[in-house]
């Protein structure tokens, strides 16, 4: 890894003649970017601010407005208000081949019809570097992808992953303050997919590089950010860390886009004590229970109860008094075994549930269907969500 | 379309065949093979062994004398001028036209389609006939520029002027079309790609998009080129007395001079040009003429010539870019005027035929200055007229109906027989369409002239059946390879046999094909001028051939009138078939429900 390093300052060196001073690893700020179709809005004015050598994952379903934002990032969509600053630079109105701005596309868009080194070195090209320049630079970006003897090859000839390789060096050969990913592993199946996860991580951290990346798939945006981005509607939900996102999910959206949750509707009540505690639908009115997230919900009005399934116990019936956090009484009518864990889906009074068991917990006593058990969770695993909230 | 007597499978791919009985499909290329090697190898193999002399022993003075002559060798270098003039014009106005045409909405793509391929059906004589009256002394542009105070206008027609602009026009659509096609399949990613790699939209364009066009364009290239090498019509209307080409020059030599072996020798050089070009640019070549693809078509690819002309390399790099920054500057301009100018040139001709075929005078003035339909009502008079009229549509049925039935079992056979034997037979058919009609049509003569046939219309029939087999051949093989053997193989497993398989599968699958390759094998015929000048006697004389005798007499509006007559009955056959298909529709809707009720 110090040898690598030593090799990128090396060019490091090179490219700052070659490139007016330009490194890698900008600061980056999107303020207030906002894109407007006639009367649609596709963004709406999303804020963020990226870190130097950051890697931000965008995360949101198709329709979110994940592709317009990266447009406007790359220039090919110009946004009807706001700004892009690349340390401390706006580039939101120029055009994309002025904005140095390395970008890996979604089916790679290598260049057919020019070897790979030619592919890599037309990023130098465009910037009037001669032959004999990029060529040292070429060899290191190919060493960084682990693509070395592979530069007189032509991309057909290319595996699906030694394209994305190419790709990748092509798009940080020319030191680009920020890297630009769309959905760079839709294309390679799920063992490749898995691989190029752990290598891109180990580029972009080598190179301090950057990073926004593009993406649908949740695992992807987990495993390999410093901080994820859920975008929904147009409108950033939650920007946090992977394990603020799972654990603490700031709205419906990202409860269920994020992860699993089970959803139960209730009402919020102001008790004796001043707290907000939740009465679910279809549950006993004396079972007021402790949510985490309570400050948001306004008494009197409709609440979602979000509770992942791994948190979720189940018991025998006659512990349905357990402790202080109340019991719901169901019937077991599905079990979904998945090696280490096993699904369970209970059918209840305040809706049909899934508890994910570890084989551990079954070690005692395993739920068959039918078997009538009683359902219960951690007040700290429930998150409150007011009802109107979600927006899909 | 099986001829094929076996009653095993014989339409089914190698794992369901039954070992140890041939594939007899091969049988069905016999027709076709038989056809063009009688009525076209042998053609030009008499047109050979006559410039070689003939039947009086071999001898070269046929080409000495040609060689020698001053006059073969300025027409030979006119034409090679005129047609690379039309290449360059034709690729690079189509190239622009096509590419504008791929970053169009959806809508005015469609429109501004039409105004290409309209023009592109329309008869090569009409259009080359209505540049007269656009470009003559007393016609259109002459007119409009007189209206702007421009006493003298340039000389635009009957010269080599006319004779490019005509030309032009006539190939436009040549150029045009494949490289659309090409075009509208290219993925637009590598070119934002190149943008975010740093490079102006000009230069990534440059770099990126136009080398994935460039086997279209050299394909476009070469056909503009092959084509106009054969050029007769549109020079002989257009050109001036002096500007004879090659075509021409072949004829003059023949009628005129009545040597028809230095017209054979003339022809064969001609030949040889063309040949020598279809061989070094087949490769590009093949998939315009739906040859089945060999191979890689891309050009060869450059590997990195390594660092020693850096020097160079930077130089033309910036010149280059120099290019490419006005070309990126001027980007709506350039595509934007090659639409207007484009549109403007296809579509002219068709509107001032429309006019002037409403004049009401004897010999050419545009705009016309009185109307009348008397020229309607001299050509329904003329029974000479109306029998050419009945001639051309009677020939150019009949072999466009034989082109159909031979060259739909050969399409069969082409692309579901021996593999081995397909890129020959391929070439083979593919040549007609290539081949200057003015060699072809010598050949046929000298080879048949004996036998009596000039004059009848078999003699006029025969040639067209070959004229129109490429394209009849071409489209059925195309739509046959698009059609999946496995409907075959099923139709057979559930016991249909080869003539049931015939009836049930693949003629309503391949209609579409077989009367499209029956329109174009129509129009091939239909639209001859040139095999009709050796082949039209006294009693027999093709519409296309009357009409260019009368041009050459006295340019008048007469040839405007039968224009607008076929182009009025073309579109009616066009509306009655959708009437048609509109009523078989709503009878079968109307009797199902009277079934039901």
């Amino acid at each position: 890894m110090s040898e690598v390093s030593e090799g990128v300052q090396a060019m490091d060196r090179a490219m700052d003649r070659a490139m007016d001073g330009a490194a890698t690893g900008g600061e980056v700020e999107l303020d207030g970017l906002t894109k407007k179709y006639g009367t649609v809005e596709a963004v709406r004015g999303i804020s963020l601010n990226i870190r130097r050598g950051e890697f931000l994952a965008i995360l949101g379903p198709s329709g979110a407005g994940k592709t317009t934002l990266l447009n406007m990032l790359t220039g090919f969509e110009k946004p009807t208000s706001g700004a892009i600053r690349i340390n401390g630079r706006d580039v939101a109105r120029l055009a994309p081949h002025k904005r140095g701005i390395g970008v890996v596309f979604q089916h790679y868009a290598l260049f057919k019809h020019m070897t790979v080194a030619q592919n890599v070195g037309f990023p130098l090209r465009m910037r009037g570097m001669s032959m004999r320049e990029q060529r040292s630079h070429i060899q290191h970006a190919l060493e960084l992808v682990k693509l070395e003897g592979f530069a007189a090859r032509f991309p057909d000839r290319l595996s699906g992953g030694q394209q994305q390789r190419v790709a990748l060096a092509r798009a940080i050969v020319f030191r680009p303050a920020l890297l630009l990913m769309d959905e760079p592993l839709g294309a390679l199946d799920k063992r490749l997919r898995e691989h190029m996860r752990v290598e891109i991580k180990r580029l972009q951290r080598n190179l301090g590089a950057t990073v926004i990346y593009v993406t649908h798939d949740q695992n992807e945006a987990l495993t390999m950010a410093d901080r994820v981005a859920v975008m929904n509607d147009g409108v950033v939900e939650q920007l946090g860390t992977p394990d603020d996102l799972y654990e603490r999910p700031a709205s419906a959206f990202v409860a269920d886009f994020v992860g699993e949750t089970n959803f139960f509707t209730g009402r919020a009540v102001l008790d004796a004590d001043g707290r907000i505690r939740v009465v679910l639908d279809g549950d006993r009115p004396e079972h007021r229970r402790e949510v985490e997230n309570a400050a948001s919900l306004r008494p009197g009005s409709g609440v979602e109860v979000g509770v992942r399934p791994e948190e979720v116990s189940l018991l025998p019936p006659e512990h349905a008094e357990h402790d202080q956090a109340p019991a719901v009484l169901g019937t077991v009518s599905d079990v979904l075994y998945e090696g280490a864990t096993a699904l369970h889906v209970v059918e209840t009074p305040i809706g049909d549930l899934s508890a994910r068991l570890s084989l551990k917990n079954l070690r005692e006593t395993r739920w068959a269907v039918g078997d009538r058990v009683a359902v219960h969770w951690d007040a700290r695993a429930a998150r409150g969500y007011p009802a109107a909230d979600r927006a899909s | 379309m099986s001829v094929d007597s076996s009653p095993v499978q014989v339409t089914g791919g190698l794992a369901t065949r039954s070992r140890g009985r041939p594939d007899r499909r091969w049988l069905t290329l016999v027709p076709l093979l038989a056809v063009l090697i009688l009525l076209f190898v042998v053609p030009l193999g008499t047109l050979l062994a006559d410039s070689f002399g003939g039947g009086q022993g071999f001898t070269l003075d046929n080409y000495r004398e040609q060689v020698t002559s001053p006059v073969f060798w300025r027409a030979i270098r006119r034409t090679l001028v005129i047609a690379a003039l039309s290449t360059v014009i034709c690729v690079v106005l189509g190239y622009c036209m096509a590419y504008a045409l791929t970053r169009m909405p959806k809508r005015l793509r469609g429109v501004l389609l039409v105004v290409v391929l309209v023009p592109y059906f329309t008869s090569i004589l009409i259009r080359s006939y209505a540049w007269i009256a656009i470009l003559a002394p007393n016609g259109l542009v002459a007119g409009t520029l007189k209206l702007l105070g421009v006493d003298s206008p340039p000389e635009l027609v009957f010269n080599q002027t006319g004779m490019l602009i005509g030309t032009v026009q006539i190939l436009l659509p040549l150029a045009l079309l494949p490289i659309y096609s090409v075009m509208s399949g290219i993925d637009r990613a590598p070119v934002r790609a190149a943008q975010s790699l740093g490079a102006a939209p000009a230069v990534a364009h440059w770099h990126v998009y136009r080398p994935a066009t460039s086997s279209a364009v050299l394909a476009a290239a070469a056909l503009v080129f092959i084509s106009t090498l054969g050029f007769y019509v549109t020079p002989a209307l257009l050109g001036g007395p002096g500007d004879t080409l090659i075509a021409q020059s072949i004829l003059v030599r023949f009628s005129n001079l009545v040597d028809p072996a230095g017209a054979a020798a003339q022809a064969a050089l001609l030949l040889l040009i063309v040949l020598s070009l279809f061989t070094v640019l087949f490769r590009y070549l093949a998939p315009s003429l739906a040859v089945e693809p060999s191979g890689d078509a891309r050009p060869a690819r450059r590997a990195d010539r390594g660092e020693r002309f850096d020097a160079l390399r930077a130089l033309r790099a910036r010149v280059l870019d120099t290019g490419l920054g006005l070309a990126g500057r001027l980007r709506l301009p350039i595509l934007v005027g090659s639409w207007v100018a484009g549109a403007a040139l296809l579509v002219t001709p068709l509107v001032v035929v429309a006019i002037w075929s409403f004049s009401d005078a004897t010999y050419l003035t545009f705009p016309p200055e009185e109307y009348s339909t008397r020229w309607f009502a001299d050509y329904f008079a003329d029974t000479a007229w109306l029998d050419s009229t009945f001639l051309s549509l009677a020939v150019a049925s009949a072999s466009a109906a034989i082109g159909v039935v031979i060259g739909g079992l050969g399409a069969f056979g082409l692309v579901r027989g021996p593999r081995r034997a397909r890129p020959p037979i391929a070439i083979l058919v593919a040549m007609p369409m290539i081949m200057p009609p003015m060699i072809y049509s010598l050949g046929f003569f000298l080879l048949v002239a004996p036998q009596g046939l000039v004059g009848t219309p078999l003699g006029l029939i025969l040639p067209y059946v070959v004229l129109g087999l490429p394209f009849a051949v071409s489209i059925t093989a195309a739509a046959l390879r698009n059609l999946d053997v496995r409907l075959e193989n099923a139709a057979r497993s559930l016991g249909a046999g080869p003539m049931s398989v015939l009836r049930h599968v693949l003629l309503p699958a391949l209609r579409p094909a077989l009367v499209s390759g029956f329109v174009f094998a129509f129009l091939a015929a239909f639209d001859d001028v040139v095999v009709a000048t050796f082949m039209s006697g006294p009693t027999a004389v093709t519409l296309p051939l009357r009409m260019f005798q009368d041009i050459k007499l006295e340019v008048s509006p007469r040839t405007a009138v039968v224009a607008v007559v076929l182009l009025g009955a073309g579109a009616a056959a066009v509306l009655l078939r959708f009437v048609m298909a509109w009523l078989v529709r709503t009878i079968r809707v109307a009797l199902s429900r009277l079934g039901d009720s």
